[in-house]
């Protein structure tokens, strides 16, 4: 319930103070009181309100900060991730500018190394085998490829594998092909691919062209005489890899210098120790070594073989696989063989293994089949029959009757020791984003 | 009153900064969607880019690398003569139009044309100098909402040890991709390929 209060004021300020008391009020200085209250609060919210305006407008600020930073941040991670991706193409370009040598040189570890592309970006590229940890051991391993690309505090890392496309070199799709000299001395030659050299052909014999063709500058379609210039297997290459999976033998071990009247293969050796992949490597310390009259099924790399060392009268041969070569010799040799079949008939005594009496009993014709490496001069006498192809590194001679029909195609196979890496690729399914 | 004075001092200072700020933040906020979508675009150009093939034709040529003349004929301008720029700009007026084109490489001159697009490509090398405002797909159809935006594409040969450009061929280029809305770059985007890196993929 409200009371109205009237104030009586008397002359006598002492009344008044008495009046006022009586009825509970204040005086004057107490009513200047409460007006500085009342405006001191007005003061108080208006400065609220400032402060409520300035911080909404200080958090927009923020927001809108913070909205750059990350439209920002989001660009630069695209474009780090571009970079990345960058960073790999690079690293293939780099391998196959030194195709030969871009495992010793680059080797394990950074390939690029924080290189800037602008003032706020760099790329980086690492590299490891994560099959032995040794990029430069071996020339098909697979290299895992890290790349990484930095925009101002962005950071994109993406992970390939980098696999080698192995293959023959293209000598090998040739019946026979020679590095140096091509003497053609015989009217009887019969190849299902082509005759080719580096160096020139001499024709001596007559109407070659309707047995096959004879390409000579790569056209394949046609006659030519002139250089052709394709790239020959590297002969230490070849031995590294055969002898990291053959046996190696003495020439001693022949008697005679000889394999003759006999069976070779990965069970059957009556000269030394089998080799599970029937490769055998004889150094035959600059003797004369014959092979004749025998069935192989395997591989023989001969090295240092002396004058005259050849293959003649009857023989069976193959290699045990047929990525594997036939024959590979380190030095120069001949091939003379016979075109009677009954190989069998000069194996009589001979050690066979039980295993291997089905395959011999089933094999009784004189006929060679593989890859044959030459890396000195050959010369092929007479009745010569090969599925297969013949690489020469120095000069070929054809005598006699000649017939190659086409195995494998040698040039798009992995053959032992003559492998070779064509290009790189990215392994498909290998890609992936890593934090680095 | 000094109090009351003092307050509206304030609060004028304060409304006034924050009216002058609300526009600015608005400005901002326009120009963070607009350099969202550059970098879009510029990301797109580039996704696209790289799936052309590599090829060994000279960068910073243009068009050279398809052959601007094959290039024009199978957009039905003939040339006739040598090809310089004043007989492209005299076809191209023939033609008329505004869309992609190029604007720098060895033609001295700009082209244009309404009929010329980027699915006439055939690989990356023809992307250097192509230029389009506003900027357009593949097949030469206009972002028509993005009126005054442009966007370009240079191809240069770098070196690949240094990323510095080269000025021979060293089977690796750089393609940037830059947008523009009026003469502001709002987007640069960059990649790099290679030619064994393509035929790696």
């Amino acid at each position: 319930m409200k009371h109205a209060h009237i104030r009586i004021y008397s002359a006598n300020a002492e009344t008044n103070r008495r009046l006022d008391a009586r009825v509970g009020l204040g005086s004057v200085g107490d009513l200047r009181a409460t007006s500085r209250r009342r405006r001191g609060n007005t003061y108080l919210m208006i400065l609220g309100v400032v402060t409520l305006l300035t911080v909404t407008a200080l958090a927009g600020v923020s927001v809108l900060r913070a909205n750059r930073a990350a439209i920002s941040l989001d660009g630069d991670v695209a474009q780090a991730r571009v970079l990345a991706k960058s960073a790999m193409q690079m690293g293939v370009q780099m391998a196959v500018d030194d195709i030969d040598g871009w495992r010793a040189t680059l080797g394990d570890g950074a390939w690029l190394d924080g290189v800037r592309v602008d003032q706020e970006s760099t790329v980086s590229l690492f590299a490891s085998d994560e099959t032995d940890g040794d990029i430069a051991d071996d020339r098909f391993d697979e290299v895992t490829l890290t790349a990484v690309g930095r925009v101002n505090s962005a950071v994109q890392s993406i992970e390939a594998v980098l696999e080698i496309d192995v293959g023959g070199y293209e000598t090998m799709a040739a019946s026979v092909f020679s590095d140096d000299e091509m003497e053609i001395e015989t009217d009887s030659i019969d190849v299902e691919s082509f005759l080719g050299s580096n160096d020139e052909v001499e024709e001596h014999g007559e109407d070659i062209d309707e047995f096959g063709e004879i390409r000579i500058d790569g056209s394949g379609d046609a006659v030519h005489v002139g250089p052709m210039s394709l790239e020959m297997p590297p002969p230490e290459i070849a031995l590294d890899e055969l002898e990291a999976i053959g046996t190696r033998m003495s020439v001693e071990s022949f008697p005679g210098y000889q394999i003759k009247n006999t069976v070779l293969t990965e069970k059957s050796n009556q000269f030394g120790p089998v080799n599970p992949r029937g490769v055998y490597i004889i150094d035959c310390a600059n003797k004369k070594f014959v092979i004749r009259d025998s069935l192989i099924r395997g591989t023989i790399v001969l090295i240092n073989p002396g004058g005259g060392s050849e293959m003649r009268n009857n023989m069976h041969w193959e290699p045990l696989y047929p990525t594997d070569p036939a024959l590979v010799v380190f030095g120069d040799h001949e091939f003379q063989l016979s075109d009677s079949d009954v190989v069998t008939a000069s194996i009589t005594g001979a050690y066979i293994h039980p295993d291997d009496e089905d395959w011999v009993d089933a094999h009784d014709d004189s006929t060679l089949t593989g890859f044959i490496y030459v890396d000195g001069d050959l010369k092929i006498k007479d009745h010569f029959r090969l599925v297969g192809a013949v690489v020469v590194g120095g000069e070929v001679r054809l005598e006699g009757d000649v017939v190659i029909e086409n195995g494998p195609n040698y040039a798009e196979s992995e053959v032992v020791g003559f492998r070779r890496a064509n290009g790189l690729r990215f392994k498909r399914g290998a890609w992936r984003r890593v934090v680095r | 009153m000094v109090e009351v004075v003092i307050s509206m001092f304030i609060v004028s200072v304060t409304l006034v900064a924050s009216l002058s700020l609300a526009p600015a933040m608005l400005r901002g906020d326009q120009e963070l969607a607009d350099r969202a979508r550059a970098q879009q675009l510029g990301l797109e150009l580039l996704a696209e880019s790289e799936a052309a093939p590599f090829d060994d034709a000279p960068a910073g040529t243009g068009a050279r690398a398809l052959g601007i003349d094959e290039l024009l004929e199978s957009i039905g301008i003939t040339l006739g003569g040598s090809g310089s720029g004043g007989a492209l700009e005299s076809a191209v007026a023939t033609l008329g139009g505004s869309a992609g084109g190029f604007r720098s490489g060895s033609l001295g001159g700009s082209v244009e044309s309404a009929e010329l697009n980027r699915s006439l490509f055939t690989s990356i090398s023809d992307y250097d100098g192509w230029f389009a405002s506003p900027p357009e797909s593949r097949d030469g159809t206009a972002y028509d909402e993005l009126a005054g935006w442009a966007r370009e594409v240079q191809v240069t040969f770098i070196d690949p040890a240094t990323l510095d450009e080269s000025a021979t061929e060293t089977g690796v280029r750089r393609v940037t991709v830059r947008v523009y809305r009026g003469e502001q770059e709002l987007a640069s985007v960059v990649s790099f390929r290679t030619e064994a890196g393509w035929e790696a993929r």
